[in-house]
């Protein structure tokens, strides 16, 4: 079998990330070394206080104080080593080569500017303008299924949330960026919206072929539209691996238990696992695995020792030092 | 829908207005005391014991000189209407302090005077207010942050007459910089006229009274820009033109604009309520206009004066807020909007 070594879109490289606050520095992101694939969805799931979202804000070099990098690189397409960039060069490829695309549940369009006014401030920002480009912002309008276009003299409070969501989509992506980072593109939104919006996206990253990297907390909906999956618990990617891989023979005990607990129509009446305990906080960090505290698997040595990353092929790998041992252990705990 | 907007809004004023123009009549009426007997009283002053009997007398003659006749034997609701009708023609009556000039006439006198200090103030206020505020938005926590808040805030613990004072003593008698007060060098020019030398008079001669006022005003300005800012910097919309790559300088022009939006309704309202505002500027610097006359109502009791300076007031007051809501309306669509679809 052939390896294709593709070069990755995004590579992370032993990055820590930590904020600053009156007790001191609280390191949240901890040795992150992940590689994102070009041409592919990847997925960050995590619950709240993961560290998914500081991982995004650090790629896009969106870092404002009291957040601070401590140590790590970032290398966007090959050649840019975003964090050694000032701020003049990162607006350079800000939105051109990566691009960032909001929650939709915030607000993340201007309230006193109609939706051409947005595409307008953004094009104008690059010296470009407005009425020369329409063509370019018709077809990005239907891009994302709007087929007419009187969305443009609408102002953001007009819109319903899947369509502010799609506005959103269009004005990320007008000047044709190759990278782009979603965060929660589904949040907020009810089933049916949601499922467009995943539909847009999936037919939007094939079209343009774009690289996305998608963060959610919402690890069904990741599963259903990403080819790779980063699995980030206490501020550690904990798995990382393609979706079937993960689906089917998950590594780290979290991303089982993550998986197990989503109710679907056959586990009806039955006892859904759950991961007792909650996260010990960035500031009681444990000592050995950051999952040991919660995980039904964990040894002394779990609690003690931290586990060492195995990668297993050029974007895969897990931290877990009980793999395989864990595997024969699950029925004898659930059931 | 514009048009719905403004009807509504228009209709919302009137009837503010017509309350406000009621309190009008009602409030001067509640007032202890009589003005006639303090006419009277005046008038007679000691001799009071001797006249008796012919009080009474006295008071049916003062009516019938002051022409209000028809007002002292109606009962209080004809009284109103007929109020309503004189109000709507601008009729006051005659002021009983400078009896018989009509109070229309001393509003007509009085108001441009009041203009000529109170709109530059408040426009220059709000120009250099906001300018400030942003500055300070921007360097949040830095030494221009501290300067300009601590500096205005300090101007803003002085009454306006206390500033007031204080640069007339060094600025107009110490210095001779400024002159010390009245509208216009009254040496000179015995009227106003329309020349030249009496334009750069009235200026020179309004400049400290409007320093004054923007010194004591310039603080709620900067507040108001800086503390609208520096929340509107960190919304999620502008960390969006920020992660499109839209430089800074742009972004804070935009968080600007936004800022200014509460402002502008503070500014039309300070419009109308300086109508008043400069009461105890008009009077520390001899200034002839609403305000100063205003204290001399109040202090002699003269009700069509004050009825008609209080109506110019309700006025001023209830149209400044509806050009707010108009303004507002044109600058921030979210008011005008009212239909929106919801997620």
């Amino acid at each position: 079998m052939v390896i294709m070594v593709t070069e990755p879109a995004i590579s992370v490289r032993g990055l820590r990330v930590g904020y600053i606050s009156d007790s001191g520095l609280t390191t949240v992101l901890r040795n992150v070394t992940i590689d994102i694939p070009s041409n592919k969805i990847t997925g960050i799931a995590g619950e709240s206080g993961s560290g998914k979202s500081t991982l995004a804000s650090a790629i896009m070099k969106f870092i404002n104080p009291p957040m601070l990098v401590e140590s790590g690189s970032i290398i966007v397409d090959g050649k840019y080593d975003v964090l050694s960039m000032d701020n003049e060069q990162v607006n350079e490829i800000r939105g051109k080569l990566i691009s960032f695309v909001p929650q939709a549940a915030q607000n993340s369009l201007n309230p006193i500017r109609k939706v051409k006014e947005i595409f307008f401030d953004v094009l104008k920002s690059r010296g470009m303008d407005y009425y020369s480009n329409i063509n370019v912002i018709y077809r990005a309008l239907e891009d994302v299924g709007f087929s007419d276009k009187q969305v443009l003299d609408m102002y953001p409070f007009q819109l319903s949330g899947g369509m502010r969501q799609r506005v959103v989509i269009a004005v990320s992506l007008i000047l044709d960026p190759r990278i782009v980072i979603m965060d929660e593109p589904t949040t907020g939104l009810d089933v049916v919206v949601q499922h467009e919006i995943l539909k847009l996206i999936k037919r939007l990253q094939k079209e343009k072929s774009l690289s996305l990297l998608i963060i959610s907390h919402d690890i069904a909906m990741l599963f259903q539209i990403s080819d790779y999956i980063a699995v980030m618990y206490g501020g550690q990617v904990l798995e990382y691996g393609s979706y079937e891989t993960l689906l089917e023979d998950a590594y780290n005990p979290y991303t089982y238990l993550l998986l197990h607990s989503v109710p679907t129509i056959t586990s009806r009446g039955k006892k859904l696992p759950r991961i007792p305990g909650d996260f010990e906080g960035f500031g009681r960090y444990p000592k050995g695995c950051v999952f040991s505290s919660r995980c039904p698997f964990a040894t002394d040595t779990c609690r003690e020792v931290p586990p060492e990353k195995v990668s297993y092929d050029q974007y895969g790998f897990y931290i877990c030092s009980r793999y395989p041992e864990w595997k024969k252990e699950v029925k004898k705990i659930y059931e | 829908m514009k048009k719905e907007y403004l009807i509504k809004r228009g209709i919302y004023y009137i009837i503010i207005w017509f309350v406000g123009i009621s309190i009008d009549f009602i409030l001067p009426r509640l007032i202890p005391g009589s003005v006639l007997g303090t006419i009277i009283y005046g008038r007679i002053g000691a001799a009071a014991s001797a006249y008796g009997n012919n009080v009474q007398q006295e008071i049916e003659i003062l009516v019938q000189q002051l022409g209000l006749s028809q007002y002292y034997h109606t009962p209080l609701y004809i009284q109103y209407f007929d109020f309503l009708k004189d109000i709507i023609q601008l009729n006051f009556g005659p002021s009983l302090l400078e009896f018989p000039v009509p109070v229309s006439q001393i509003i007509e006198e009085a108001a441009p005077w009041t203009f000529a200090i109170v709109i530059p103030a408040v426009v220059g206020a709000f120009f250099i207010g906001n300018i400030l505020g942003r500055t300070a938005a921007l360097s949040r926590g830095g030494i221009k942050d501290y300067l300009i808040v601590g500096g205005t805030m300090f101007l803003y613990t002085f009454p306006v007459f206390v500033t007031g004072e204080i640069l007339i003593e060094f600025l107009a008698v110490d210095a001779h910089i400024f002159p010390l007060g009245s509208q216009y060098n009254t040496f000179k020019f015995i009227r106003p006229e329309f020349s030249l030398p009496f334009i750069w008079s009235v200026v020179y001669h309004a400049m400290l009274p409007v320093i004054t006022l923007i010194a004591f005003s310039l603080a709620g300005w900067v507040m108001g820009m800086r503390n609208n800012m520096i929340p509107i910097l960190q919304e999620d919309y502008m960390n969006y033109y920020r992660l499109m790559g839209v430089p800074e300088k742009q972004v804070s022009q935009k968080a600007y604009r936004l800022a200014l939006l509460p402002n502008f309704t503070s500014f039309s309202i300070a419009l109308g309520y300086s109508v008043l505002g400069a009461i105890a500027i008009e009077l520390l610097f001899n200034y002839a206009g609403l305000g100063y006359f205003f204290n001399e109502a109040i202090t002699a009791l003269d009700y069509p004066l004050l009825n008609g300076i209080f109506f110019m007031l309700v006025t001023a007051m209830v149209l400044s807020n509806f050009v707010a809501d108009i303004v507002y309306g044109m600058i921030d669509p979210r008011t005008s909007h009212e239909e929106t679809e919801g997620v």
